[in-house]
């Protein structure tokens, strides 16, 4: 298999992105529900997906978190990776199987609520707090508001940047004969 | 003085390493010796095998022959070495066969009889003889998809070698009236011109292979021309053979068969790359045979096992040109006059004699795929213990129509799906649509494959993506049922009373305290008796933790507890943490199941039913 330098640079460029824009976020307190946030780094997330491969995109949420975590709080790195490859996941499925015939805002919008509702349940089981379980309704909510204003940005990321310039980066044959 | 001296002696020892080199070298040449027979055809001698390589058949048909035996040794000492008399008999009887099946060969069968008159009888050779048996067989049992007398067709159509030396060479090379010029478009490909329908109607009618009549006995076979000759704009044309279709399956199966007299069990021998006679590998295994990509050459779309057995492979791939936007390739539909174009893009044929399996690749290529999968079922194929492997290229994939057990195939490239299926009594019945994957780990290079895959479209897609979109509805629908959902269970369900809080501390999992509301006691558990001091203040107690870390650092949360009647709860009000989550956040408790976690500090506040049951999850 031939990937092209191209490719992994766009990668790399995604991973720091999304990782500084991580970071950012961290700087912020949690918005209304205890541990909810924007999420503006799946914005890359998603962005991997539209234009890289699958692993590229899993790649991408793995570095993110476990870097993320370690340059912030290890406590954390369990809820948000697996949180993290659980939405990616989701997202990977429904938008190679059927986008436009679903919205890139309703994709973002589902994938943040089950992004913050897995992140939850992971952390009642994995710290034995069950009672953490009656945030989930608010942590949904949240997830609405997060993952429709990340929808909006891969909206209009996608709408500015020509299909062309991405497939000069990612596409073999299209780097050979520029 | 001494430099000099110095300066001989490294160039003596210079001389002499080289010298020594050259010597020890000399024994044993890298590339094993050789035995070079006519031009461009050689064997070439190693220890324990050799190698044949030449172009035959008129310089047309590349052939490679590998045999492995232990007596084989490095040289071309017939006298030492056995190998040089099997390689020499090998070449032998490809020139026989050349001699007798080339149809540009003078004086050959077959020229014999593609210039004889109607009515002339022609003496044969066994080659041919044996030749002309297998092809009747074939076009019988093929009600004529195979036929070796479709000769005048394909030279019509510009597919005999005749028109492809002219094309390559551009010279005249026994010019027809028909014979019209290759020439060559923008993109550098040959079209040649489509051959007139009067052409095509009379050569139809010199397809008739029953009338080639064979008869006599070993060692006096005859042939009979008995097909009349038609008459095109005042010239005469006479019926055509052509052997292309079998001679090389033929070399194979008589190379093969003295081989094994030989007692030879390790080897193969190759005609042009599309017949095969397969003894066993080096090791004495199956050897793996890798099934082209009919669309990109340079990919293999499955690889099966095989052994001791011809294997014969035919397709569209090759000796095709496009005139005006369509693709016309070299095996010609006796039936219509035209070039096959059915589908079926590329076959194989494995079992049996391989001049057979030769032309039956041929047959399955002029087949529609239905016919195909009536043939699979026919008796012809059981006699013989056949497998065969067609592969339809249709606009949604290519389709793999075989009567073989789908477990054989090992999948190498997606794309590829099985066309048919076997049911219990080994009949092969269409209509399956079955990925090619022969076990888990085929499933399992699929899904990586499917990982690695990047997907064009969706950066076009993404582009002229709308906010809007009809299944939207759906997705959105499920997320309010979720939200209605979790809002009824754990929101609108009734108030629960306050019995009890417990505040953990998560990094041991040890309780720190426990205050009950029933009773407005608490009780600190002995361990944390040092860090957590008590502030009564009316019906309110604040309760402050003071936790030492490393580095002198010191976790201190500060919890309220109200005892007030109709007002009890349980909050956070004070913590060094750099987030205050736990403050600003997290609502009070006021209830049973609730909970307030710091998670900076691990610490969590949470109420209890005194029974410790909780939520269970």
């Amino acid at each position: 298999m031939k990937i092209p330098a191209k490719r992994i640079a766009l990668l790399a460029m995604l991973c720091a992105m999304s990782l500084i824009m991580f970071m950012i976020e961290n700087l912020f307190p949690a918005m209304f529900v205890p541990g909810a946030k924007m999420g503006l780094s799946n914005v890359f997330t998603m962005l991997a997906v539209l234009w890289l491969s699958p692993i590229d995109a899993i790649i991408l949420v793995i570095i993110r978190t476990t870097l993320g975590g370690l340059f912030t709080n290890v406590s954390t790195l369990i809820y948000s990776l697996t949180a993290g490859l659980v939405s990616v996941t989701y997202t990977i499925i429904i938008i190679r199987t059927s986008l436009n015939k679903v919205s890139l805002l309703a994709v973002s919008v589902t994938s943040a609520v089950l992004h913050n509702l897995t992140q939850n349940l992971v952390y009642c089981l994995s710290s034995q707090t069950p009672e953490m379980m009656g945030y989930m309704p608010y942590l949904a909510l949240a997830g609405i508001l997060a993952g429709s204003v990340v929808g909006l940005a891969v909206y209009t990321v996608t709408k500015m940047i020509k299909p062309k310039t991405i497939l000069k980066m990612v596409d073999y044959e299209n780097s050979c004969n520029q | 003085m001494k430099k000099t001296v110095v300066k001989i002696l490294i160039a003596l020892l210079l001389v002499a390493t080289f010298v020594a080199t050259t010597f020890s070298y000399a024994g044993e040449p890298y590339g094993g010796d050789t035995t070079l027979f006519n031009e461009g055809c050689y064997a070439t001698y190693f220890d324990g095998y050799a190698t044949l390589f030449g172009y035959y058949f008129g310089g047309a048909i590349e052939v490679t022959a590998l045999v492995y035996h232990e007596s084989f040794v490095l040289s071309n000492n017939a006298e030492v070495n056995p190998a040089v008399s099997v390689m020499t008999q090998i070449n032998q009887y490809l020139e026989d066969i050349n001699a007798v099946a080339n149809s540009h060969e003078e004086g050959s069968d077959v020229y014999n009889f593609n210039n004889a008159n109607v009515g002339d009888v022609i003496s044969i050779s066994d080659h041919t003889a044996s030749m002309v048996q297998t092809a009747k067989a074939v076009y019988l049992a093929t009600n004529g998809a195979y036929n070796p007398a479709v000769y005048r067709l394909v030279d019509l159509w510009g597919f005999s070698s005749r028109t492809y030396m002219r094309k390559n060479l551009g010279v005249e090379y026994g010019g027809e009236r028909y014979d019209r010029n290759w020439y060559m478009n923008d993109d550098y490909t040959y079209s040649y011109p489509l051959p007139e329908e009067k052409y095509i109607t009379a050569f139809k009618q010199l397809c008739d292979f029953d009338s080639v009549v064979l008869s006599g006995e070993s060692g006096s076979y005859t042939l009979t021309k008995t097909c009349a000759d038609v008459v095109v704009d005042g010239v005469s044309y006479g019926q055509m053979l052509d052997f292309g279709g079998v001679a090389k399956g033929y070399a194979c199966d008589v190379v093969n068969a003295y081989l094994t007299q030989l007692g030879i069990t390790k080897g193969y021998i190759n005609c042009g790359y599309s017949s095969y006679y397969l003894l066993t590998n080096a090791t004495g295994d199956d050897f793996e045979i890798r099934l082209q990509n009919p669309t990109n050459l340079l990919k293999h779309y499955s690889k099966i096992m095989v052994s001791n057995s011809a294997l014969s492979t035919s397709g569209q791939t090759i000796r095709r040109y496009t005139t005006d936007g369509v693709t016309y390739s070299h095996i010609i539909d006796a039936s219509t006059g035209y070039p096959a174009q059915t589908g079926i893009v590329t076959t194989n044929v494995i079992g049996g004699t391989s001049a057979m399996d030769d032309c039956l690749t041929t047959a399955l290529t002029v087949f529609t795929p239905q016919q195909v999968v009536e043939f699979f079922n026919s008796d012809f194929v059981k006699v013989n213990n056949l497998k065969c492997i067609a592969v339809h290229k249709k606009a949604t994939g290519h389709k793999v129509l075989t009567n073989m057990e789908q477990s054989q195939f090992a999948p190498l490239e997606m794309g590829f799906s099985f066309g048919t299926s076997l049911d219990q009594d080994g009949n092969v019945k269409a209509g399956c649509n079955l990925v090619i994957t022969s076990s888990s780990l085929g499933f399992f290079l699929f899904a990586l494959a499917g990982l690695f895959a990047r997907k064009e479209d969706l950066v076009f897609k993404a582009q002229q993506s709308k906010l809007f979109s009809k299944w939207d509805i759906l997705l959105y629908l499920l997320l309010i049922v979720l939200v209605v959902v979790l809002f009824a269970v754990f929101v609108f369900s009734p108030a629960k009373g306050l019995e009890s809080v417990k505040v953990v501390d998560q990094l041991n999992g040890q309780t720190v305290f426990t205050f009950d509301f029933a009773t407005n006691t608490y009780s600190i558990s002995p361990q944390y008796s040092n860090m957590v001091t008590v502030v009564p203040n009316g019906d309110k107690y604040t309760f402050t933790i003071e936790r030492d870390r490393d580095l002198g650092e010191v976790w201190q949360n500060v919890v309220e507890i109200s005892t007030k009647q109709g007002d009890q709860y349980a909050k956070m009000i004070d913590a060094n943490c750099p987030t205050h989550d736990c403050i600003n956040l997290f609502n009070p408790i006021v209830q049973n199941d609730q909970a307030i976690v710091c998670s900076p500090h691990r610490l969590k506040i949470v109420s209890t039913t005194s029974n410790q049951g909780g939520i269970i999850i």
